[in-house]
């Protein structure tokens, strides 16, 4: 299926002539779906109208359009922009000059996912899991992406990057499977030897040592059980996440529906070496066929939440809030090469409940760099303080129904939440 | 909840011990000649390099038979076999002999690569760069080359008992058929395999600094200019990560244009208090200026004519933390001479080993187990000899967050165990499924790849059961469909029985397997009638009655050993 089909199908799943009416999920059933786009966006290309802006170099052939509230970038060669927007305005929220404070991929990766510049503190999406952790099998699924599990790592899993977990949990192994033969199993012994597994974990349990052991052999056994479940889940959906959003979105959209996780993390594009957005030459070559592929992918995705069931009455679209969001922004002006280098303030696109749908919140100035913003109101206020990442964290949590204080020291965005 | 981070201050500190190597970083490096290998020391292990922690350990310390599958693992990569546990179980004390004896074992070098993979993460699955465009067939086998390189350096430094200076002054790499046929060095006649190779393109000598495989793995662009170079440097090798400071970004500081962040980096305070350091370092690195990183017209090689190219970007003449330098040769030597540098190896040897951050409540074992490694010549045995003498390494049953009694191995330790015990090495099409992460599981098993996965896991995970599940499956057939091929002598773990032994008509052999399994495959004494022991040949019984086979019967009972949590908390 080409982009522009399942664009086609994303879009007739929505519904073109007017979304359905919202059903309310509480704060604690919402769901949360994350899309990193590494290397450090250019929001100029879709999220940031900086025409007026004289510091910023826009691009060729570019416009400013509007849909509902929103005013985005629109271009020729990124109809699939203008589709989405056309389309699910009303529930995006753009947040325009946000500061992630550094301009290093690695840094600004763990920043924008934790608040935290040290790796080892849980992201969002794990924090927010956990706070559901009870209820699902794998809290937080990993289509790809960063992870950053902290001490949280029972409640995560990766799918790998082609489709591994699903070989995992599938008898044949797929591509897994081993170059000497191996006796079959059948599944009678298999069932046998679980048996006696579980017994070993409790009996191993029973002994464990205090402090790190007892701990350590308690994660296992919750790590166990949600093996077993990922077992019985391959049997209502696969994990074969490939090289392109669309499978990601599919993997995603189940495993919401079905109750698999909480939360789930995407990165755009899928290859975790490749910082694609990384456009320090060719600025404009390298970031329109990148906007324009996500913006089709996100009119699947939510196409996909729309049609599917929420366990609130209406669709998952209603209960689920997707967040999408670079490391890093890129600098305003091009380089000699034609780039754009790295730059510490970016955009972010929320899309669901629970947000002032069809607004934009902060930005930029006339360096281009974030402008203050009131927290309560989300009206710009050349008294307060620009937006942050870590702000970003701490309402997503709020919106969670987590309190975001003892992960966070930030404050709650209240004027962006519905 | 353990200790605060350790402050960087104990990296200082510990140059007024004695025994130190540091002093002025002008002069020549204590203990290695940076031009060659001659500057070896005493290889030999001896009881004057072995440290023995001046106070009591506030902790009870392990089960020896525990401590020496802990011990055995982490310095080879595999369990002790009956013989060496034969020992311990008749003298405790017989441990600290198998340390230096495992410590010579060929493994020992294995074991680095993979060790301190966790702290280079130079293994790479995607480069700008073509195998076939340098002739080779075969791009993921390629690729892990490369990415070994700087670790079969450092791992070479520790088999050889060579002084660790080498690491950032040595003359030589190391190398494959692979490498050889895609890196301008001299790869030796009639060898194979990785072997001591020379680059012969005329770059200067400066150990893992020099090598291809580091500066593929971490690029640069003509804008960052070195800097994710300079500050990989100063994280590896003296401990400083310029990622840790605070930064502070002034919203008055015009960032706009080249030009500005140009001026911004050397006028404004909040750039100035990392750049200042950083870009000086990353100076030094221009000779590995690739414009064209797929070609093998100019990817491979070092480009003396562009060491220059500071000039005219960041402007920043190479120095060393304030001390100006001239080549990269120079770096080498700098860092070798740095105070930080040897005390550096301490910490990350001490958090390799106990799979947690050094805090301030470590600095007093930390200066003891430096003391050890310069004593010993800056040999990483030395090193090791010493950090397995740690109390909070050696540490048995307490819930004081400071000790380690339990760890979480991961994928490459899993694989390696798993082959020693039961000759399975879980391959498809020939790449290493625990090692890697877009055919194999790596990730999903807990590894770090780097990039999105920045640090191995520390608890366990749904997926890293799934894996350890799978591959007790897969291993466990194949060991026992092995073995039963083979007479008892030549057996790994079936040498108890004869596969005609049943619980109805020998249950005592059978229970004297399942022991020597438990201890074999878990380093844990169980008695003969002991209730676990019953519940494997109770399971054994079940199968058999319904299959009337003893070999899956066998089989099945270790899978659930091999897939059992103390297979991977050790």
């Amino acid at each position: 299926m080409n982009r522009r089909h399942f664009l086609g199908s994303a879009l007739s799943a929505a519904g073109l002539a007017g979304l359905p009416r919202r059903a309310h999920a509480s704060p604690a059933d919402r769901k949360f779906v994350f899309v990193h786009n590494a290397g450090g966006w250019d929001p100029t290309r879709a999220l940031a109208a900086e025409f007026a802006n004289t510091a910023v170099d826009m691009e060729a052939d570019a416009t400013s359009a509007t849909a509902g509230g929103i005013t985005y970038v629109d271009h020729p060669d990124r109809p699939s922009v203008r589709s989405f927007f056309q389309t699910w305005n009303s529930r995006s929220l753009i947040l325009n000059g946000v500061l992630v404070r550094a301009i290093s991929h690695e840094l600004c990766t763990k920043i924008a996912f934790t608040g935290s510049t040290s790796g080892t503190q849980p992201d969002w999406a794990t924090i927010l899991a956990q706070a559901g952790a009870d209820r699902y099998t794998i809290p937080h699924l990993v289509i790809g992406g960063p992870s950053f599990a902290g001490e949280l790592g029972a409640l995560v899993a990766r799918t790998g990057q082609n489709g591994q977990l699903d070989a995992l949990l599938t008898d044949a192994l797929g591509a897994l499977a081993p170059d000497v033969p191996i006796p079959a199993t059948d599944d009678g012994i298999v069932a046998a030897i679980d048996v006696v597994r579980q017994e070993m974990i409790a009996r191993r349990l029973a002994r464990a040592g205090p402090g790190l052991d007892a701990s350590l052999v308690a994660s296992w056994e919750v790590s166990a059980e949600k093996a077993i479940g990922l077992h019985g889940m391959r049997e209502r959906m696969d994990f074969q996440a490939l090289q392109d959003l669309e499978t990601a979105s599919t993997v995603a959209a189940n495993a919401l529906t079905l109750g698999l996780s909480r939360c789930v993390t995407l990165a755009w594009p899928t290859d975790p070496y490749a910082l694609a957005f990384d456009s320090h030459s060719e600025n404009d070559e390298t970031q329109s066929p990148l906007w324009e592929d996500l913006f089709a992918g996100l009119s699947n995705l939510m196409g996909k939440l729309q049609a599917a069931p929420g366990s609130g009455g209406g669709s998952l679209a209603d209960e689920t809030v997707v967040v999408v969001l670079s490391e890093m922004g890129r600098t305003p002006s091009s380089n000699s090469a034609g780039g754009k280098d790295h730059w510490p303030y970016t955009s972010v696109l929320m899309v669901g409940p629970a947000v002032t749908g069809g607004r934009i919140v902060g930005a930029y100035d006339a360096n281009y760099n974030g402008s203050p913003v009131d927290p309560a109101t989300g009206e710009l206020d050349a008294s307060a303080e620009p937006l942050t990442i870590e702000m970003l964290g701490a309402t997503l949590l709020a919106l969670g129904d987590v309190d975001p204080e003892p992960w966070i020291d930030a404050t709650v965005l209240q004027g962006v939440m519905a | 909840m353990v200790g605060q981070p350790l402050v960087s201050l104990w990296l200082l500190a510990a140059c007024v011990g004695k025994g130190d190597v540091v002093g002025d970083p002008t002069d020549s490096v204590a203990g290695v000649d940076s031009g060659a290998e001659s500057g070896v020391t005493d290889s030999t292990p001896s009881d004057d390099t072995a440290t023995t922690p001046t106070e009591p350990s506030p902790w009870p310390e392990m089960d020896p038979m525990r401590l020496a599958h802990r011990i055995s693992l982490d310095l080879r990569g595999v369990r002790p076999d009956d013989a060496d546990l034969a020992k311990v179980r008749a003298d405790a004390g017989a441990l600290d002999r198998l340390v230096d004896e495992w410590l010579a074992d060929d493994r020992w070098e294995r074991r680095l690569v993979d060790l301190y993979e966790n702290r280079f993460l130079t293994i790479n699955e995607s480069y700008a760069a073509d195998a076939d465009e340098w002739g080779v067939d075969d791009q993921a086998a390629w690729e892990r080359s490369i990415g070994e390189e700087p670790l079969r350096v450092l791992a070479r430094i520790g088999a050889e008992d060579l002084p660790y200076t080498e690491l950032v002054t040595g003359d030589w790499t190391m190398a494959d058929e692979l490498l050889a046929a895609t890196w301008p060095i001299t790869y030796p006649d009639g060898k194979s395999g990785w072997q001591v190779a020379r680059y012969a393109d005329g770059r200067p000598a400066a150990g893992v600094l020099s090598t291809n495989g580091l500066w593929w793995r971490y690029g640069s662009t003509t804008s960052n200019a070195n800097r994710k170079r300079a500050n990989l440097i100063t994280r590896v090798f003296v401990c400083d990560d310029f990622l840790d400071r605070p930064i502070e970004f002034s919203t008055n500081v015009n960032l706009s244009t080249e030009d500005a962040v140009d001026d911004a980096l050397r006028t404004d305070p909040a750039c100035i208090a990392c750049h200042v350091t950083l870009d000086p370092i990353a100076s030094y690195l221009f000779g590995f200026t690739w414009y064209a990183p797929d070609s093998p017209v100019d990817a491979d090689a070092y480009h003396p004519e562009r060491e220059e190219l500071w000039a005219s970007t960041t402007g920043n003449p190479p120095s060393w933390y304030g001390t100006p330098g001239y080549s990269l040769e120079d770096l080498g030597v700098q860092i070798a001479s740095d105070s930080r540098f040897p005390n550096c190896a301490v910490q990350t040897g001490f958090e390799l080993l106990l799979s947690r951050e050094a805090t301030n409540d470590d600095v007093t074992t930390l200066l003891e187990h430096r003391e050890a490694f310069l004593a010993g010549g800056l040999t990483l045995r030395s090193l090791y000899r010493s950090l397995v003498q740690d109390p909070a390494y050696r540490a048995g049953a307490t819930d004081d967050p400071r000790a380690v009694p339990v760890k979480l191995m991961g994928p490459e330790l899993l694989a390696s165990q798993v082959e020693e015990l039961t000759g399975f090495r879980w391959t498809t099409d020939g790449v290493d499924v625990l090692y890697s992460d877009e055919i194999g599981v790596r990730t999903l098993a807990g590894g770090a790849d780097g990039v999105s996965v920045q640090a191995p896991a520390t608890q366990p995970s749904a997926t890293s059961v799934l894996v350890l599940q799978r591959v007790a499956l897969l291993a466990g057939r194949y060991a026992v469909d092995t073995e039963r091929r083979v007479d008892a002598e030549s057996r790994r773990l079936f040498r108890e029985v004869d596969f005609t032994e049943t619980t109805a008509a020998d249950r005592a052999a059978m229970e004297a397997q399942v022991a020597a399994l438990y201890l074999r495959v878990h380093g844990r004494e169980v008695a003969t009638d002991d209730a676990d022991v019953e519940l494997l040949l109770d399971l054994w019984s079940d199968l058999y009655d319904v299959h009337g086979d003893v070999y899956t019967s066998w089989s099945a009972v270790l899978i659930v050993l091999l897939s059992d949590p103390d297979f991977l908390l050790y």
